[in-house]
């Protein structure tokens, strides 16, 4: 018996940035059947409430949980799992649970000990903003983001096609893979340029308490390349301490080649230094024209 | 508990009702209802929170208790719990009340010589069925109005009142020339015409769970009689069905404890078609004294080999004056006799 959205009810818990934004998008754009929300403190709750973003609006997890067709789980990377286990004995068999976590393989493990008849799924929207919480969110946050999927061996084709279903009503981009291979990949173009950016950020800072002027200078460039520094600590740390191998293997790529930039640079082979800058410059310039 | 919040009641004053939920350390939940806000009260204990808090609050239209379907059965009806009385016993009281005797009334001689045995043990009603609700029609189907007449003896020789099935609303007048406690069994708990007609009665009546009844259904059947004007209902469980095979119900203790605590209705337990199996019988009889039953059900057969009905689950004399022996500390720890 497959399911449509529309006639679901479908539960957001954790209403920050990622949570509060599908609310909204599910609620504006009438896309199911009910929406409700769960938050720990009681200013998120009545925040949620007066925006109209949610139908019903609660501190309680089993409140908010109890008969839903869709369970999301929007909350910090490492709360997931623990979410998880108290959530179970709520759920009706046939319950989709999903969720948003930037890292899957442990989650995907967690959400494997969920009571049989439940249908998991593991998930990823890969969009943000480096601001968090109810107060950032908006519509429209997931239009044209990839929103990876990662199905467990238990998860039935119904669930995949009604997750994949929800991640198109919100304008996202559904991919299918496998979670390793998702950790993988985010550590590449995710975690490592956090990282980086954060190392960016120390290594200005140093100078500038050398001499201030660097600030008054600093500009599109590297307000570019530093922008994701200013992320969510606690939601990386998070990140970091679930894909630890897979960030240090990212870390070890890139410090190879800033290593071989720098040697290039300090022997003055000009040739070889330009024919490694092009290389990147149309790499990065191919990105962008097809994204 | 619901607070319904006043049409267009201003964002402050439901902040503001939020806040005192929090103050009273319980969780909230809110929603729209028809045109107002709806803030729903969580938490253990939630009944214990007072109205009062929140109805001289701004912006409240009013409050009200989420109910439960059944009204009369529930302990928001009466806290106390209910005592009926029958010749010989309290039921519902601090004695805890045996009720037993054979599955079917066999013959004079058998019934009279179980009621005497049984009394002997510590009995207080005797047992018997004279229509029996067998599963095959090829079995035996009870000794019909004599089997009533033998019970009536036992009775007068002994001084046990009788408790006795009665399966449909024709047979309540001639049933109920003879009984004391009318008892319906597991598979008319849910056989609304006869509950509203025992409804109409002025004697005792023992309600049986459904076999794959819930505990809303089993009070629901409850409501139906009392709402009838016979508030004396007592309630039984005695075994549902589940995926186990090995016995031939599965006996549901949580039942005994929880209804304690959603009814005023004396609560009782049935271990012989809860398991089906006489062996274990003893054990499950001590669990539901211990879990708060007032009433245990028992069958005795003086030979239960030779029962026509139901001997797998029978004890015999001996085996239930044993048990009764060691259902007395059981009883004394929870601060109970029987």
């Amino acid at each position: 018996m497959s399911k449509r959205l529309r006639d679901c009810s479908v539960t957001v818990i954790g209403l920050g940035l990622m949570g509060a934004s599908l609310c909204m998008d599910l609620t504006q754009g009438k896309l199911c059947r009910e929406v409700r929300g769960v938050a720990r403190r009681t200013t998120t709750v009545l925040e949620a409430f007066f925006s109209g973003a949610v139908d019903l609006a609660t501190d309680d997890l089993p409140t908010g949980v109890q008969g839903a067709d869709i369970v999301i789980l929007a909350t910090p990377v490492r709360t997931i799992v623990d979410m998880i286990q108290e959530i179970g004995p709520h759920l009706q068999p046939g319950t989709l649970v999903m969720d948003m976590g930037s890292t899957k393989a442990e989650i995907c493990q967690a959400l494997d000990a969920l009571p049989p008849g439940v249908q998991p799924i593991g998930g990823h929207p890969m969009c943000g903003k480096e601001t968090a919480g109810f107060g950032s969110a908006g519509a429209g946050l997931y239009l044209n983001a990839p929103w990876v999927l990662t199905p467990l061996a238990r998860t039935s084709a119904a669930t995949i096609e009604l997750a994949t279903e929800l991640t198109l009503a919100v304008g996202a981009r559904p991919v299918i893979l496998e979670a390793q291979r998702h950790d993988r990949l985010v550590a590449s173009i995710s975690h490592l340029p956090f990282l980086l950016a954060s190392a960016l950020v120390h290594a200005v800072s140093q100078t500038g308490t050398d001499d201030e002027m660097v600030w008054k200078l600093a500009a599109g460039g590297f307000r570019d390349t530093s922008r994701v520094a200013a992320s969510d600590t606690r939601m990386f740390m998070d990140i970091l301490m679930t894909n630890r191998t897979a960030v240090l293997e990212q870390l070890d790529t890139f410090t190879r080649h800033i290593t071989e930039i720098r040697t290039l640079l300090a022997q003055t082979d000009e040739a070889a230094l330009r024919d490694k800058l092009t290389l990147s410059q149309q790499a990065r310039a191919g990105w962008k024209k097809s994204g | 508990m619901i607070i319904v919040m006043k049409q267009g009641a201003a964002q402050p004053d439901i902040e503001a009702v939020v806040k005192r939920v929090e103050e009273l350390g319980k969780k909230v939940h809110l929603s729209r209802g028809e045109a107002r806000t709806i803030i729903g009260v969580i938490g253990a204990d939630e009944h214990m929170v007072s109205e009062a808090n929140f109805e001289v609050m701004d912006g409240v239209e009013k409050t009200m208790r989420v109910m439960q379907p059944y009204k009369l059965a529930s302990r928001d009806f009466s806290q106390e719990n209910s005592i009926i009385n029958v010749p010989g016993a309290a039921i519902g009281g601090k004695k805890i009340v045996v009720m037993a005797g054979p599955c079917s009334v066999e013959s004079r001689e058998m019934i009279l010589e179980t009621a005497h045995m049984v009394k002997e043990a510590g009995a207080t009603v005797l047992r018997g069925g004279a229509f029996k609700p067998r599963s095959s029609p090829y079995s035996f189907q009870g000794m019909g109005e004599e089997g009533l007449k033998y019970l009536a003896e036992a009775r007068e020789a002994t001084g046990l009142s009788i408790i006795t099935e009665v399966m449909s609303v024709d047979e309540i007048d001639l049933v109920g020339a003879y009984t004391d406690i009318f008892q319906v069994g597991a598979r008319n708990n849910q056989n609304y015409s006869l509950l509203k007609a025992l409804g109409k009665t002025k004697k005792p009546v023992f309600l049986k769970r459904g076999i794959s009844g819930t505990i809303q259904e089993l009070l629901m059947g409850a409501e139906y009689i009392m709402s009838g004007g016979n508030m004396q209902v007592m309630i039984c469980e005695r075994g549902i069905r589940t995926y186990e095979t090995s016995t031939r119900n599965t006996f549901d203790i949580n039942a005994i404890a929880l209804l304690k605590e959603l009814t005023h209705l004396p609560v009782c337990a049935d271990p012989a078609h809860g398991t089906g199996m006489a062996s274990l019988v003893p054990a499950i009889s001590k669990a539901a004294v211990a879990a708060g039953a007032d009433v245990l059900m028992l069958e005795v057969h003086p030979d239960p080999k030779r029962a026509w009905s139901d001997g797998a689950q029978s004890l015999n004399p001996a085996g239930f004056s044993k048990l009764m022996t060691e259902l007395r500390p059981i009883a004394a720890a929870v601060g109970r006799e029987i």
